[in-house]
């Protein structure tokens, strides 16, 4: 299951800990925190280890974490941000490929811009002003928007 | 004239003033890119310095000094 909790924010660590909260509380007991790798991906942590995997971003005021069992990447994107065609066709299209590139861990290369990304493992949401792109090999998806 | 030709370009990708972005300027902390930002300003040098920028040496950019100092080793 992929869980992708959204939330509004003015201070952004503060929103992180809220939804780390929200997610500890459905998780039996464990108390989630997040580290931060060398390469800059976050890992999550309960009782010192990681545990399960975890992807963020923000724009505009909106965090957007998105927590699986296995490598989990996000992008959450203004629908009407303006992107160049010398990157790629569509803002649609470039959260797809940065949540591709979150989920390989590896952060993007411009190779990722050209080739071909693996479709079946990317959804591709619109909500509000928005678009989002969760990837991930897990096909069950929840979105849960926190006030 | 590389800061000059550089600062235009990464101002009107974040939409500041050009005059804001000296050498000393931070990529992350002052000008608050993002992937997409830095992909484009990227993108533009190449095109205006007829340039290839490597992803690898990208990485090590800090702050636009960095960059200016890189593209004046190429051009």
């Amino acid at each position: 299951m992929i869980s992708v909790y959204l939330i509004k924010y003015t201070d952004l660590q503060q929103a992180k800990e809220r939804i780390l909260q929200e997610y500890s509380k459905k998780s039996k007991g464990k108390t989630y925190t997040i580290e931060y790798l060398p390469s800059g991906a976050p890992q999550l942590i309960a009782n010192s280890k990681p545990s399960g995997c975890v992807s963020i971003s923000h724009t505009d005021s909106w965090l957007a974490m998105a927590f699986s069992k296995d490598k989990i990447g996000i992008d959450l994107e203004r629908a009407d941000r303006e992107v160049s065609s010398k990157v790629c066709e569509s803002i649609e299209k470039w959260t797809r490929i940065e949540a591709y590139a979150k989920w390989t861990g590896l952060g993007l290369s411009r190779d990722m811009l050209f080739e071909k990304l693996p479709d079946d493992m990317i959804i591709t949401k619109r909500f509000a002003k928005y678009v989002v792109s969760v990837c991930g090999t897990t096909k069950d998806f929840q979105i849960v928007a926190l006030v | 004239m590389v800061l000059e030709k550089l600062s235009k370009i990464i101002a009107e990708q974040l939409g500041m003033k050009q005059n804001e972005i000296t050498q000393d300027t931070s990529l992350k902390e002052d000008l608050q890119a993002d992937s997409l930002d830095i992909v484009e300003i990227i993108m533009s040098i190449e095109e205006e310095f007829d340039i290839q920028v490597d992803d690898d040496d990208a990485l090590n950019f800090k702050t636009v000094g960095d960059v200016v100092e890189y593209i004046e080793k190429l051009i």
